[in-house]
């Protein structure tokens, strides 16, 4: 239970991790001086990552160990 | 209130540049005043010096002289303050320095300080792989690798701390109180508390605090340790007791203004760390959740470990509270941290259960479950240790209880009185322990009997050696460890080579038959250390970590493991595992068994020496490793426990003999 409930954990840190990461970057790339940069060479904003999963598969499994 | 609080990243770089600021006025302010009370200490230690020499010597030139000095003698002496300011300030930041420098291992370093325990991702524990999965899953979630993770075993509060000179190389530690009180919520809370720490830089600031609050707060400890070693200063006078107590006055005052410089930078930090971590964990309950229990909880979050003071602006709540001066504290109020976080909060903090009896909680999973997955064991009937769990057997180090002392009566009752008289005199204690170390084989007694003719001590002596011999034939197997006990006092009377030769003559003889048991071992390798005691003055416990000495716990399972099994391969591998699985350390570097029918008197010597300089934890650890071994068959003989005491004593962790709860005794 404890493995199940870390790994999910894991997994939605990552995400979160990932996506925090996203936006300190567009956010750093709009700020003085780094637009200065990102303008002259063209930075693009990073995309964030969406939520893919299908509606049955977002709700909470049920898991029993018998 | 929420104006002080700086989530953006600029604003936050302003603030710790503010901070470190006034933290180093805060600091130059604490020298400065120290240094004055300090000359003025020693000016006034030197005043009275001269005022007793002066009016006591019985010299008139000398006391001429003296008088002299002390009519020209003025309070304030600039060249004198000069050189003691100087002096001063190079001994407080000599004393930062090595502080700093022995910290220089980074976070692991304060955490074994404040005795914690590292864990490894291989542990068995639940509330371990619990706490390891919340830290990796702080780790992703903060962008940084995972640190060491520590335990605080010895402390039933809630608290945590994060230590470390690097972002990347830092260490964790948790109390034992948290990771038994706290739910996964409340506990995912706490770390992303802490590794926000990290991550803001505040667990290198504070390790490096550790340092310089060491140099301001060390006289203080000096002018305790002048005070408190009463013969040595009252034979130097008054002058150094007063200045060992002006020290211990400075002391406090370091300690003081040591105290505020951590608050200083502690509180606006902890909110800081508060809203960061929820920020990472985006559930700003289980936060609260902890601090609740904190608030609602008897040991609160009080740190009993004596280093804790120095390092009290690490934690993550208050470890050392002060109930005169609240602005001495190192951390924001309770119910302001609380109400942040969850603004419903009535300022009622739910009351906890304590389970107090529960402080050692590691020890209280039976044996049985650890090898044998919670299936109750048939046991013989006739075992007569069905009472004795081995994880309790740490337990009885160094206690015995009113069962032992009644033991030990009938012990005393059983031996023949004569040779409680012999064993009185150096000649025959040496008789007895030969007599009890020599072999049951006609032959090979009769071929050590001629160097026993020959020794020192009991030249020709032999036949009332074999009559000793005889008596104790009859005896119990567990009297021989308190018999050998009883006689070595007597045996310091012999001389230097005496005890040589003594040492010597029993090494031959128990060679004799070719091989060393491990009893034989361990008696001679405390005989040897009994009567030649090391001359260090300290106690010269070098080891605090098991990597050092793993090699020889290994050994010393081993040889352990072998000679209880020595029939049977598969069950003494069996047994050298159930010893090693009890330290997680080890375990995780998979040591290989290998079955040696002889154990080696060099390597078990060597291991037993190291393990000597090894610190009382480690001890502690060990013996539990051997008593899982010894017992992790059904069958405890006689012999397992005599060994297991005898390896206790060679680490100078005595072991009450086992109490027998059966009702038949054991036959030799």
């Amino acid at each position: 239970m404890e493995e199940l409930t870390s790994t999910e954990n894991k997994i939605s840190f990552a995400r979160q991790a990932y996506n925090d990461a996203v936006t300190a970057y567009n956010t750093s790339r709009e700020q003085f001086p780094d637009n200065v940069i990102s303008s002259t060479f063209n930075f693009k904003t990073a995309a964030l990552l969406e939520a893919v999963e299908k509606a049955e598969e977002r709700s909470v499994p049920k898991v029993s160990f018998t | 209130m929420t104006a002080n609080r700086s989530t953006n990243f600029f604003a936050r770089q302003r603030d710790a540049r503010k901070s470190c600021r006034n933290q180093l006025i805060l600091f130059a302010m604490a020298v400065f005043i120290i240094v004055i009370v300090t000359t003025m200490a020693i000016r006034f230690a030197w005043y009275l010096y001269i005022s007793t020499q002066a009016h006591t010597l019985i010299n008139f030139e000398a006391a001429q002289r003296y008088q002299q000095k002390l009519s020209t003698f003025t309070f304030f002496d600039p060249a004198f303050f000069l050189f003691m300011a100087m002096l001063i300030i190079c001994f407080i930041l000599a004393a930062s320095l090595i502080k700093m420098s022995s910290l220089q291992k980074g976070g692991g370093a304060v955490a074994e300080m404040l005795g914690g325990r590292a864990i490894c991702g291989v542990t068995t524990d639940p509330s371990e792989k619990r706490l390891i999965n919340v830290v990796e899953e702080m780790a992703i979630a903060s962008g940084i690798p995972v640190p060491q993770v520590y335990v605080l075993d010895a402390e039933n509060n809630i608290n945590a701390f994060a230590a470390g000179l690097e972002i990347t190389d830092s260490a964790v530690a948790v109390t034992k109180g948290t990771l038994n009180k706290l739910n996964r919520e409340e506990l995912q809370g706490v770390i992303g508390h802490e590794f926000s720490h990290i991550l803001n830089g505040d667990a290198r600031l504070n390790m490096q605090l550790i340092g310089i609050l060491f140099g301001i707060m060390f006289m203080g400890i000096i002018g305790r340790q002048i005070l408190s070693k009463g013969r040595f200063s009252a034979r130097m006078g008054l002058p150094v007791i007063a200045a060992g107590f002006c020290l211990m006055i400075i002391g406090s005052i370091g300690t003081f203004m040591g105290r505020l410089m951590q608050c200083a930078i502690s509180r606006q930090k902890e909110f800081l760390a508060d809203a960061s971590a929820v920020q990472f964990t985006r559930n700003p309950m289980g936060l609260a959740g902890a601090l609740k229990k904190i608030g609602g909880s008897t040991f609160g979050s009080q740190i009993n470990s004596p280093g804790a003071r120095q390092a009290s602006h690490l934690f993550f709540s208050e470890s050392h509270p002060h109930k005169l001066f609240a602005f001495l504290a190192t951390h924001p109020p309770l119910a302001e941290r609380i109400r942040l976080l969850d603004p419903s909060f009535d300022g009622n903090f739910p009351k906890m259960e304590e389970d107090v009896s529960k402080v050692k909680a590691q020890y209280s999973t039976p044996f049985w479950g650890t090898s044998h997955a919670g299936k109750t064991l048939h046991v013989p009937a006739g075992s007569p240790l069905l009472a004795i769990l081995p994880a309790e057997v740490v337990h009885h180090v160094g206690n015995p209880s009113k069962e032992n002392i009644e033991q030990s009566r009938t012990f005393l009752d059983s031996i023949p009185e004569e040779i409680i008289e012999t064993v009185k005199s150096p000649q025959g204690a040496a008789s007895v322990i030969y007599a009890l170390l020599m072999d049951h084989d006609a032959v090979l007694r009769s071929s050590q009997l001629p160097a026993l003719d020959r020794a020192m001590v009991v030249r020709g002596q032999t036949d009332n050696i074999l009559k000793i011999a005889g008596q104790l034939s009859g005896l119990q197997q567990n009297l021989r460890l308190p018999l050998i006990e009883l006689a070595m006092p007597a045996l310091k009377g012999l001389t230097s080579m005496e005890k040589r030769n003594f040492l010597l003559v029993l090494h031959s003889c128990i060679n004799t038959d070719g091989c060393l048991s491990l009893f034989e071992l361990s008696v001679l390798w405390i005989l040897e250390k009994y009567l030649n005691p090391s001359e260090d003055l300290f106690r010269s416990v070098k080891i605090f970590s098991f990597s050092r000495v793993g090699l020889d716990i290994v050994v010393l399972l081993q040889a352990l493991a072998c000679t209880g099994h020595a029939a049977d391969r598969a069950e003494a591998q069996e047994a050298f595992h159930a010893g090693i699985a009890r330290i997680p350390e080890l375990a995780a570097h998979k040591p290989v068994f290998t079955f040696e029918e002889i154990a080696s008197y060099a390597k078990v010597n060597n291991a037993l020496t190291r393990l000597i300089e090894a610190s009382f934890k480690i001890r502690e650890s060990v013996i539990d490793a051997c008593a899982h071994c010894a017992f992790s068959d059904h069958e405890v003989t006689v012999e397992e426990r005599e060994l297991l005491r005898i390896i206790a004593l060679a680490l100078q962790c005595p072991l009450p003999p086992f109490v027998e709860t059966s009702p038949e005794k054991d036959a030799a």
